[in-house]
């Protein structure tokens, strides 16, 4: 009951959850630093302040030359962004002039430049002119800044929530408890462990595609197609978009759109099929069939939250089941010793 | 009482202060940021026999997944029959063990657990219901060790695997020759045959 009316909370309030992942998240990939300095004899405190401090160091360091490349180069790109509308105009019209000389339907009613026009025209309507804009960006700036905050006080409170809560529980229910806090602390940091991986391979797969077919900036597309993979489906079609706006200004040629996307779409398919149920069955032990089938039930139920908490919770489900089936089968007296053991245990000892 | 003489203690001193300094210093740093309450507990742990053979760093990694639960006079901490998960060590208080008399149906005080004492230690080798009945006698601070916590050090770590596992033994072989009765009722009995359980 109490679980049902959590879930039915956490659903309620899943608008302001985000904070509060992203926080769990960089808990979770933090912790094994402080476990390290922790079982060495030194205060969690003291390693959690200074681990965020060169934290803070690291980001002020990075922000500051990405600050300066941007001051440099923003001159830079308002000159110069006259010339890039002119080529890409001449890019869509090469290519409609190369599209039409295969389906002349493409041609006559002007497809590509209408599609372009319409993309432009639904960008400065829904896009720069909509309050939902600034909201969008503000709430990335306050998730950006609350994240690491919350995660701070995670990492530094370390298991005193866990804690907390075996202090009011009864006594008897102190083996369940442990038992069910350990699986779902188990089932997250797998869970994350596994979206890092999948993450870093489909960086790695896609900036080989990108770099095979000659692609420039295949690094930086590449690292923005496995940082955007932590939300399920979404890095490829990141990737994808990135890839054929470079395709477009460096090649403006029909065949190397195609190979952009060919790219893609392969990275996709061999994360949907291959990546994703292998490595959610090696680290949170659950069947490609049941991934897969979770997946489909979390989007079809909860659209992109679903989906980036469809494998989690199924697995949780799982591992809760088979924790309250082994004390129904305990209690009920039907826990004994294998049959070997029980046999060898039935004759006399010599000590 | 010869003191020593005042230049030759200077010099001597004087020659050591390196040594003095860095000692100091490792002190101040130790006091700013170690952890005065985990090394006590590696300390109090250390005391333990089941762990006297672990290596500190191996000991550190349990102690530092280990909880604490506080109990009142009254309090079960697990009854006989419940699945066991948890092994139990006695931070301060008293616990009692009680079993069912077959015969009668009655529960039994068996033992007595004190700081210090363990109990449930026999989960670390098997998941299967717990034996007897823990009853909490007066206000008592158990730290509690997860199963899986020791299985992970014992999958992970060979070296704490093989001293922790060869405790486990001796405690086991020990209670066993306490038994002092290894044959009685098994005299008359043939020993069943392969594969009749």
């Amino acid at each position: 009951m109490l679980a049902i009316l959590l879930g039915w909370f956490l659903f309620s309030v899943r608008v302001v959850l985000a904070p509060f992942v992203l926080a769990a998240i960089l808990a979770y990939l933090l912790n094994p630093v402080v476990a390290f300095f922790e079982i060495r004899g030194l205060r969690r405190d003291t390693i959690v302040l200074i681990l965020f401090a060169l934290l803070l160091g690291l980001f002020i360091w990075l922000s500051y030359f990405g600050l300066v490349a941007l001051w440099e180069d923003l001159p830079d790109l308002r000159r110069q962004w006259p010339a890039y509308i002119r080529q890409a105009d001449q890019v869509v019209q090469k290519l409609q002039g190369e599209m039409g000389r295969h389906v002349t339907v493409l041609k006559e009613k002007r497809v590509l430049e209408q599609g372009v026009q319409w993309i432009m025209a639904w960008v400065e309507q829904n896009l720069w002119h909509s309050p939902s804009l600034f909201t969008s960006l503000l709430a990335v700036t306050v998730n950006a800044i609350l994240a690491p905050f919350v995660a701070f006080f995670f990492l530094r409170g370390g298991s005193k929530a866990a804690q907390l809560v075996l202090d009011v529980c009864p006594g008897r229910w102190v083996e369940r408890f442990l038992s069910l806090f350990n699986k779902i602390d188990d089932v997250l940091g797998n869970y994350t462990r596994g979206v890092l991986f999948e993450a870093f391979l489909v960086g790695v797969f896609s900036m080989a595609g990108l770099y095979a077919i000659g692609l420039n900036y295949a690094a930086l597309i590449g690292i923005a197609t496995g940082l955007g993979n932590m939300i399920p489906y979404f890095g490829p079609l990141l990737g994808g978009v990135m890839g054929l706006a470079v395709a477009l200004f460096q090649f403006g040629s029909l065949s190397a759109l195609i190979k952009v996307a060919v790219v893609f779409l392969a990275v996709h398919y061999v994360d949907s099929y291959v990546l994703q149920p292998f490595i959610m069955k090696r680290t949170v032990n659950l069947t490609p069939v049941t991934v897969v089938f979770a997946l489909l039930c979390g989007g079809t139920l909860a659209g992109v939250w679903g989906l980036v908490f469809a494998v989690p919770v199924a697995s949780l489900i799982k591992e809760g089941s088979r924790i309250f089936y082994d004390w129904y089968r305990a209690e009920r007296g039907y826990l004994t010793p294998s049959p070997d053991i029980t046999l060898a245990a039935s004759k006399p000892w010599v000590v | 009482m010869d003191r020593p003489a005042a230049p030759a203690l200077r010099m001597e001193r004087a020659r050591h202060w390196p040594v003095r300094a860095a000692r100091n210093f490792s002190i101040m740093i130790g006091k700013f940021f170690g952890d005065a309450a985990f090394r006590s507990d590696l300390g109090f742990f250390r005391g333990i026999v089941l762990f006297k053979g672990l290596r500190r760093h191996d000991l550190a990694r349990l102690v530092r997944m280990m909880m604490q639960k506080s109990y009142a006079p009254g309090d079960i901490v697990f009854s006989e029959g419940d699945l066991g998960r948890a092994f139990f060590v006695v931070a301060k208080g008293l616990v009692e063990v009680t079993r069912r008399n077959a015969a009668t149906g009655q529960e039994q005080a068996v033992a007595q657990f004190g700081p210090g004492d363990f109990f449930g230690e026999m989960v670390l080798l098997d998941e299967l219901p717990r034996s007897a009945t823990c009853k909490v006698m007066e206000p008592t601070r158990l730290h509690v060790m997860y199963k899986d916590h020791i299985d992970d050090l014992l999958t992970h770590s060979p070296r704490a695997a093989a001293p922790l596992l060869h405790a486990l033994a001796r405690l086991l072989s020990a209670r066993l020759r306490r038994e002092r009765r290894p044959f009685e009722g098994m005299i008359n009995t043939p020993t069943p045959p392969k594969g009749a359980l």
